[in-house]
C-alpha cells in the first residue's frame, strides 16, 4: 500500500514538473492593429501617446483550440508604426511600452524615425509577462514619442504589433 | 406606517448615495497630488509624473547635461541590460513605473525606479510632504534602501 502511495506521489510530482517546465512545440501569430493617440497640444520633447486595448487574444486562442494552460509564453516579434508625411518629419523617436492594471510596464520596442513614414522598431530581447499583460482585463500600449517642435494637433501613431503565441500541444 | 417606511427608505437611499459618492471621492483623493514636474536633489534632471490608467509614471523631460561628452550626441540608456534598448534617449525616459496610491498609508508604492547611471532597477516607495517627494529605492527590504528628496518645479505659464 505504501509503495503504491509512493509511486502515485512520484507520478504527481513528475507530471507537475513537466507541466511547469514544458517547452513550446507550436506557435501562432497574433496581430494587434491600433492607433496610439497623443492629445494635442504637444510640446517639443517627449510626449505620451496611448491606447487602451481590450485585446481579443482570449477569443483568438479559443478559435484555434488553444487553452491558456497550453501557452508557454507570448513574445513580440515585430512592431511597426506608420506616420503621415507631416508627422514623419516631426517625430524623432518612438519608444513602445505595454502594461496592464495588474502587471508592470515593459519596454518592448524602440526606433529612431529618421524621416520615414513607415517605421520598423527594434524589438527588445528581454520580454517578460507579455502573456499576463495581454490576458489581463485592461491592457495599455504606450509610445513615448519625442518630437522636434510643438504641435497643436493630436499625434496619431498607426501601430501594428505582431506577437507569437508559443504553446505546447500534446 | 407606510409613510414612515417611505421616509426610512428615502433616508437609507440618501445614506447609500452619500456613502457611494464619498467612496468614489476617496479612491483618488490625494493620489493625483503627485502629478507634476519634479527635480531630484542632485538637480541633474527634471521628471514629469503622470497618471496612465490607474497607475503613476514618471519620465525625464529635462537634463542639465543632455549631451554625452564621449559621443557628443544626446544621452541614451547605454547601461540597459538589453543591448537592443541601449539607443533609447534618456530625455523622455520613463524611470518611475507602476506606482499605485494607498489612501491609508498615504504613499505611492508597488513601483520601480530605474537608475540610468548604473542600469539598475530598484523597488521604490514614494511619500509626499509639503510639496517634497521622498523617493525611497531599495532591493528586497525597504529598511535597507536610500531616500532622495525631490522638489516640485512650478512653471510660470506663458503669457
Amino acid at each position: 500500500m505504501k509503495l503504491l502511495q509512493s509511486i502515485a506521489l512520484c507520478f504527481i510530482l513528475v507530471s507537475m514538473t513537466t507541466s511547469c517546465f514544458q517547452e513550446a512545440n507550436n506557435s501562432k501569430e497574433f496581430i494587434i492593429n491600433t492607433v496610439l493617440v497623443g492629445s494635442g497640444p504637444l510640446f517639443e520633447g517627449s510626449n505620451t501617446c496611448q491606447v487602451e486595448i481590450s485585446s481579443n487574444i482570449a477569443d483568438y486562442i479559443k478559435e484555434n483550440n488553444i487553452t491558456t494552460e497550453e501557452i508557454v509564453d507570448v513574445t513580440l516579434t515585430s512592431a511597426s508604426v506608420t506616420l503621415d508625411s507631416s508627422s514623419s518629419k516631426l517625430v524623432e523617436s518612438i519608444n513602445l511600452q505595454v502594461f496592464s492594471d495588474n502587471f508592470p510596464m515593459q519596454n518592448v520596442a524602440f526606433a529612431n524615425v529618421d524621416g520615414n513614414e513607415k517605421v520598423n522598431l527594434e524589438v527588445a530581447d528581454v520580454q517578460e509577462q507579455l502573456k499576463d499583460i495581454l490576458f489581463d482585463d485592461k491592457s495599455y500600449i504606450i509610445a513615448d514619442a519625442t518630437i522636434f517642435e510643438d504641435l497643436d494637433d493630436d499625434l496619431n501613431l498607426n501601430t501594428e504589433l505582431v506577437f507569437s503565441i508559443n504553446y505546447h500541444k500534446q | 406606517m407606510k409613510k414612515s417606511i417611505t421616509l426610512m427608505g428615502a433616508i437609507a437611499l440618501l445614506f447609500a448615495i452619500s456613502s457611494f459618492t464619498s467612496s468614489l471621492v476617496s479612491v483618488n483623493a490625494g493620489g493625483d497630488d503627485i502629478i507634476g514636474l519634479w527635480e531630484p536633489s542632485n538637480g541633474k534632471a527634471r521628471v514629469k509624473i503622470e497618471k496612465i490608467g490607474s497607475k503613476y509614471y514618471g519620465k525625464i523631460v529635462w537634463l542639465r547635461e543632455p549631451i554625452d561628452p564621449t559621443t557628443q550626441k544626446p544621452k541614451v540608456d547605454k547601461n540597459n541590460e538589453d543591448a537592443k534598448m541601449r539607443n533609447v534617449p534618456l530625455r523622455g525616459y520613463r524611470l518611475l513605473k507602476d506606482f499605485v496610491y494607498d489612501e491609508e498609508s498615504k504613499e505611492w508604492s508597488g513601483g520601480t525606479i530605474y537608475d540610468p547611471e548604473s542600469g539598475s532597477l530598484y523597488s521604490c516607495v514614494i511619500t509626499m510632504k509639503n510639496d517634497v517627494l521622498n523617493i525611497r529605492g531599495y532591493v528586497g527590504v525597504k529598511a535597507l534602501g536610500r531616500t532622495d528628496t525631490w522638489k516640485r518645479i512650478k512653471l510660470k505659464k506663458k503669457k
